[in-house]
């Protein structure tokens, strides 16, 4: 039995001090084995960001350990953990913040190659292979950011993400900047991809659909507190927690009849 | 006719790269009393179609063709003064983004009786004392605290509640609700989703509300319009655009829409 690719054990944030501190994260525990999606859903304030940034280490918890591939990782230095960053990239809600507005896409996804240690020889041949990997034409890659539509750039820091050849990919709401019919096909592509590429996501979103077509497991937040975590078709088909089916019940009005005019 | 009626709507706006057509014939028709709701993805030409509904077609636009009907009167000849008496009392808004749609240097309670005094001439006491009265029917708790209070010390759920007070205040005959949930929380948008159908059905008013967002269109409208590239191009019942379109773009809308069918069907990879 190979180790757990991710692992937190009672993780917990807080901002402040004494009576005024805010707890961000309040005792969240997991495992996380190759392969699977976790969703993690919650609204607004629910300690949902914060749990995915404590775990790409932009954060540093509280309290509580991460383990990653079977090292634990949350004290590492930041020139320590750079081996690790290598395993775990990002990709999140607005894909601007990814590349810089002055320089090419090709420009920041061949920096963040050659920050990985990669030759710069084969650099273009590579970069050219991850545009046509997230099914975009390579012409793209010599724009400018503010050249290409939302849902191409998307696609490009989802290729900026895997210039690293990671293991794990913690999507941050990575649709939620996007149209419909560009979602659903971000949600095809990170789903091919995880295929493909033998991928594990931590797919944080508030948008239910999304969690429905792409997790393996659901975990539900709410004021930093895990309030319920199973299998997908568990959590989803049948809650337990009261909170769980208040939010469900507010995704799925209206759904009665979308969902039959579907593919008529 | 009374009830809201575009015809023929057609807008060119002017842009550094030339004029873009950005209305290509919109025709809508909302009758006294019911809602309907214009969904369609970003650029489509939803928002510009409510801007010309309320008299606030940015500068550069032109409109080339058509007729914005609101009671019988057509609001594209209205003068300055005839809109701004138009807005407000026959005509209202809310938005996605109620904070700032509420002035931020006025005190709630202020702002919405400010409008009852200008449209209804009450005196300045009986209309801060009605603003009050509009907060408590809109659900905000402690209402005379929160009239005193700033935007910025509403939650968003809370200002969008307040928004449609004041959007409400003049009892508009239509009220135009532009993505009014987008950026609330999954239980608050219910809440505020609700919240609008009540208290615009207990004024008897219409609604033309605007998302993307397909399962709020079908939960609270009789009827939806689907808008694509500037056109309307399907409208009818809401059950019957929805469980059986007829128009290609919006069965793809619907189908991008529905990600997975009851959690266990996902979408397939392509």
């Amino acid at each position: 039995m190979t180790a757990p690719l991710l692992q937190a054990r009672h993780l917990v944030k807080r901002y402040g001090r004494g009576a005024r501190s805010v707890v961000a994260v309040d005792g969240v525990d997991f495992t996380l084995h190759r392969g699977e999606i976790l969703g993690i859903v919650g609204e607004s304030g629910s300690g949902k960001s914060t749990l995915g940034r404590i775990l790409l280490k932009l954060t540093a918890p509280t309290s509580g350990e991460v383990w990653l591939d079977g090292s634990r990782v949350d004290r590492l230095s930041e020139r320590a953990f750079r081996p690790y960053r290598r395993t775990i990239q990002a990709v999140f809600q607005q894909p601007q913040a990814a590349f810089d507005p002055r320089w090419t896409v090709r420009r920041s996804i061949e920096e963040f190659h050659l920050l990985r240690g990669e030759p710069r020889s084969g650099a273009a041949a590579t970069i050219e292979a991850l545009a046509r990997e997230v099914r975009l034409d390579p012409a793209l890659l010599d724009r400018l950011p503010g050249q290409v539509s939302g849902g191409q750039l998307q696609r490009l820091s989802i290729a900026r993400a895997l210039a690293a050849r990671p293991a794990l990919l913690v999507l941050d709401e990575p649709t939620s900047a996007l149209d419909v019919s560009i979602r659903a096909q971000i949600v095809r592509l990170l789903l091919a991809l995880r295929d493909e590429e033998r991928l594990t996501y931590v797919l944080i979103s508030h948008d239910m659909e999304v969690i429905r077509a792409m997790a393996t497991r659901v975990a539900v937040m709410r004021h930093g507190v895990w309030v319920e975590e199973g299998p997908a078709e568990r959590v989803l088909g049948a809650p337990a927690h009261p909170y769980t089916k208040k939010l469900l019940a507010a995704a799925d009005a209206g759904m009665d009849l979308i969902r039959p005019g579907r593919g008529r | 006719m009374s009830g809201l009626l575009i015809e023929d709507l057609r807008v060119t706006i002017g842009t550094a790269a030339g004029p873009v057509h950005a209305l290509r014939g919109v025709d809508l028709a909302i009758p006294p009393g019911t809602f309907l709701g214009l969904v369609g993805e970003s650029g489509s030409g939803k928002s510009l179609t409510a801007s010309a509904v309320l008299g606030m077609l940015p500068e550069a636009a032109t409109v080339d063709a058509g007729r914005v009907l609101l009671d019988g009167a057509d609001i594209l000849k209205a003068s300055r003064r005839e809109l701004r008496r138009i807005r407000g009392s026959q005509v209202a808004a809310i938005f996605q983004n109620p904070v700032a749609t509420l002035n931020p240097l006025i005190r709630v309670g202020d702002q919405i009786a400010e409008l009852i005094r200008i449209h209804r001439g009450a005196p300045r006491r009986r209309a801060a004392v009605e603003a009050v009265d509009l907060l408590a029917a809109m659900g905000i708790a402690e209402p005379r605290r929160r009239a005193r209070q700033y935007p910025h010390q509403y939650s968003g759920g809370m200002a969008q509640r307040a928004a449609l007070a004041r959007a409400l205040a003049c009892s508009p005959r239509l009220l135009i609700a532009d993505e009014p949930t987008t950026g609330l929380d999954a239980t608050v948008q219910a809440e505020v989703l609700a919240l609008i159908v009540d208290r615009v059905r207990a004024a008897g008013a219409s609604v033309l509300l605007i998302t993307h967002d397909l399962a709020a269109a079908a939960q609270v409208c009789e009827r939806v319009a689907v808008m694509h590239d500037g056109a309307v191009v399907e409208q009818g019942p809401t059950a019957q655009v929805l469980t059986a379109p007829r128009d290609p773009y919006t069965r793809s809308l619907i189908d991008s829409y529905v990600l997975a069918v009851d959690g266990d069907t996902p979408v397939e990879a392509r």
